[in-house]
């Protein structure tokens, strides 16, 4: 019999960034290293879980740029590209390192890495990943959810009711749209949540969402079971705590798997490591080094010389950690249990590019501890949300907290003098969006006219993306994510500015549509606060 | 099936680096690629990457985002269960001679609906906030020693007595409680840094950044 529930969740989330105005785009590459590091290993994983008959439940959260951008025709094309030059690099590679059959031997490992890798996204899948991924939904084991449209962080939005609820709505219609049914449960982006916006989610018929530890025990009426059980938001809507012990193990550097001394570094990649001549035609316009995903190192330890990464040893640790994080699992269900009525769940969340691209073990990790969970005798059954609220129909009732996952627990991140510029040009586009479909409610516009409505939704929702706020903070590409948000609200100005004068240019027109082509079946109208758009 | 011994022998004198560029060849040109719903947009790519690209950098050019209204505004946003974050935007007010009267204080009223008596009348108790005039927004601390969960905010001019001449009022936000998270604040934050410690070399942090997410260790 089992004690309790294990939910592992995995959110994977890219903002959309696609730039067919340049023959190619460096930021593109975040794409094509998520697919070779992270969708495709854990696609091999499930494949695997598939083909040994082993039953466990796992969720994915796709987020509709993520969608949009793996379903993209374009970008098909330029990975496979990508793909084939890291294959070239690899070969360079065993013939450079000859004399040193430690880093030659990994040569080779990399090369049948991405070779493996081709194979499986172009023979297996035909340039699919999503159908990859349906397959295991449809088998039973792995629950699909979705997010945001574009990833909006809903709080800064929440001055508009409509704001929110099109980012809600335009994402689950292009998940709908992808996936061929609707989710039952939605990642608030950054698990930001707000008091009010459970009423959002339910008209959008979601049944359940995530959110940090403090929004459970902060809610409105102390949790008996901490974050082991949902709350009802009192309005049908769970909400989902995650377990900061799970997290802990993951994340935490002094705790944390990913940073043993076994796995593979991150930071050590031949991009950086090699003579410039050598490396030219493998980075970015033969000039700025990046990375290229060959990777010698391991994590080795603070103030030693890097050693060698051994695929082997790393895979063992890999299952090692699996076990101890089973075993915690089972600890903390047994004593969860004996103060519980009914049997506790643990949620583990976590970002889906950490397995595989930051945690290059990740895929392996997380394969055996499912494996090691489909085994009764450790008690920890893993489950979806939908099937736990399936199995517990009825919990306490109370309103989480307002809080997010980010640093400090709350908007912080996302809103401090680095990036708080954005919010008024947001906020008055999001206004005039909704003037404008106000305006033209029950009048007929032209095709053209309609066109160009719909993409000015577009540019508004793609500048209101949670990304961009949050790497003006970072200071990754604070160039970048500066001129995206300035360019949406440019092209939103645009088109705002053309339909208002009815002077619609449909070569400029045709320009948009083609560089920001997410969402086709979006309908200005929805704009309109008047209307709710299901009605 | 069968294979005669000469095809063999044709294949082995092809090198390896020449099947590899075959490989490479025939993967670029022929790669099956999905046939998926169009969206209706890229069907007619008639534009050339140059040409996107001139009217891409042209819109930006001419339509830079500005801030237009005409009216006064405030926004406001919590932040944690300490601050929020106030825009604001005195619209005409600021333009119109006599209206914004230099000897006033332009400031922030904040009024706290407390959460066992939410119709509690807002004009029982406020908390002032000085607001810089120089600014468009700032990040202003929450009224100390307040029980509530909500507030509203107007913006205005205060005169000697303390009345304000409102411009414009906010809608009601609701901020985080923090019983738990303020005393884990500390934590998250020791933690989160941390993790960045098994991404030591930071300045190399420009691909992915999709750690993007911010998720902090708890």
């Amino acid at each position: 019999m089992e004690n309790g529930f294990l939910s592992i969740v995995l959110h994977a989330h890219l903002p959309y960034v696609r730039h067919p105005e340049h023959d190619s785009f460096f930021e593109e590459n975040w794409l094509f290293e998520a697919i070779t590091e992270c969708y495709i290993p854990l696609i091999a994983v499930l494949d695997r879980l598939h083909k040994d008959k082993v039953e466990y439940r796992l969720t994915l959260s796709l987020s509709p740029p993520l969608i949009t951008l793996l379903r993209d025709e374009l970008l098909i094309e330029r990975y496979l590209t990508y793909l084939n030059k890291r294959i070239e690099l690899a070969e360079k590679e065993i013939l450079r390192t000859q004399d040193q059959p430690g880093y030659q031997s990994l040569a080779n490992y990399y090369l049948l890495f991405f070779q493996n890798t081709l194979d499986t996204y172009q023979c297996r899948y035909q340039c699919d990943l999503l159908s990859a991924f349906k397959k295991h939904h449809t088998a039973g084991k792995l629950e699909l959810i979705t997010s945001a449209a574009t990833h909006g962080f809903l709080p800064a939005l929440s001055v508009s009711e409509t704001a929110v609820r099109n980012q809600v709505n335009i994402g689950i219609e292009t998940f709908k749209a992808n996936l061929g049914f609707a989710p039952s449960g939605f990642w608030l982006p950054e698990c930001a949540y707000y008091p009010g916006l459970e009423s959002v989610l339910a008209d959008a018929g979601i049944a359940y969402f995530f959110v940090d530890t403090h929004a459970i025990l902060d809610a409105s009426e102390p949790p008996r079971s901490g974050v082991y059980a949902p709350l009802d938001c009192g309005n049908g809507v769970a909400a989902f705590g995650r377990d900061p012990e799970s997290s802990r193990q993951v994340w935490s550097s002094k705790e944390g798997y990913p940073g043993d001394y076994d796995y593979r570094e991150y930071y050590s990649d031949i991009g950086f490591d090699l003579d410039l001549d050598y490396i030219a035609p493998y980075i970015l316009d033969g000039k700025t080094r990046i990375n290229t995903g060959i990777k010698y190192h391991r994590v080795t330890g603070e103030g030693k010389p890097k050693a060698i990464y051994q695929p082997n040893v790393a895979l063992a640790k890999a299952k090692q950690h699996a076990q101890d994080f089973i075993d915690k699992r089972q600890q903390q269900i047994s004593q969860l249990s004996a103060s519980m009525d009914w049997p506790p769940i643990i949620i583990a969340p976590y970002d889906a590019e950490l397995f595989g691209h930051w945690w290059f073990e990740g895929p392996a990790w997380l394969e055996q501890v499912l494996r090691l969970a489909s085994d009764a005798a450790y008690g920890v059954q893993t489950v979806s949300c939908g099937d736990y609220l399936k199995l517990q129909a009825t919990h306490p009732i109370a309103t989480p907290s307002a809080s997010t996952w980010g640093d400090e627990g709350y908007s912080s991140y996302w809103i401090n003098e680095e990036n708080d510029w954005i919010y008024p040009y947001l906020h008055q586009a999001e206004d005039e969006m909704e003037k404008l479909a106000t305006d033209l409610h029950g009048l007929a516009v032209s095709p053209l006219q309609e066109r160009a409505l719909n993409q000015a939704a577009r540019s508004l929702l793609l500048a209101q993306a949670s990304d961009w706020p949050f790497i003006l903070k970072s200071g990754t590409t604070r160039d970048y994510a500066g001129k995206r948000i300035t360019d949406h609200l440019a092209r939103f100005n645009y088109l705002h500015d053309s339909i208002r004068k009815n002077n619609i240019n449909e070569r400029y027109l045709l320009a948009l549509e083609t560089m920001d082509n997410i969402f086709p079946d979006i309908d200005f109208r929805d704009f309109n606060p008047a209307i709710k758009p299901s009605e | 099936m069968t294979i005669s011994k000469s095809e063999i022998s044709a294949s082995k004198s092809i090198s390896a680096t020449e099947l590899l560029m075959i490989s490479q060849e025939i993967s670029r040109k022929f790669s099956p690629v999905v046939s998926v719903k169009s969206s209706g947009l890229a069907r007619r790519i008639a534009l050339t990457p140059k040409e996107l690209r001139d009217i891409s950098e042209e819109i930006t050019r001419k339509y830079v985002p500005t801030l237009k209204s005409k009216t006064s505004n405030v926004v406001v946003l919590p932040i944690d269960p300490e601050n929020l974050y106030v825009f604001w935007n005195l619209g005409q007010a600021e333009t119109t001679p006599g209206l914004v009267d230099n000897t006033k204080d332009i400031v922030l009223r904040i009024y706290p609906k407390p959460e066992e008596f939410p119709s509690t009348s807002i004009a029982e108790a406020w908390v002032d906030v000085d607001l810089d005039q120089t600014k468009t927004r700032q990040k202003v601390p929450f009224p100390k020693g307040q029980q509530a969960c909500s507030y509203t905010a107007a913006i205005g001019l205060r005169d000697e007595d303390n009345r304000l001449t409102t411009l414009a009022t906010s809608k009601a936000v609701h901020t985080p409680r923090g019983i738990t998270a303020m005393h884990t604040a500390s934590e998250n934050k020791t933690l989160s840094t941390n993790c960045a410690q098994f991404s030591s070399n930071q300045d190399r942090l420009q691909n992915i950044n999709k750690s993007a997410s911010g998720q902090s260790a708890k």
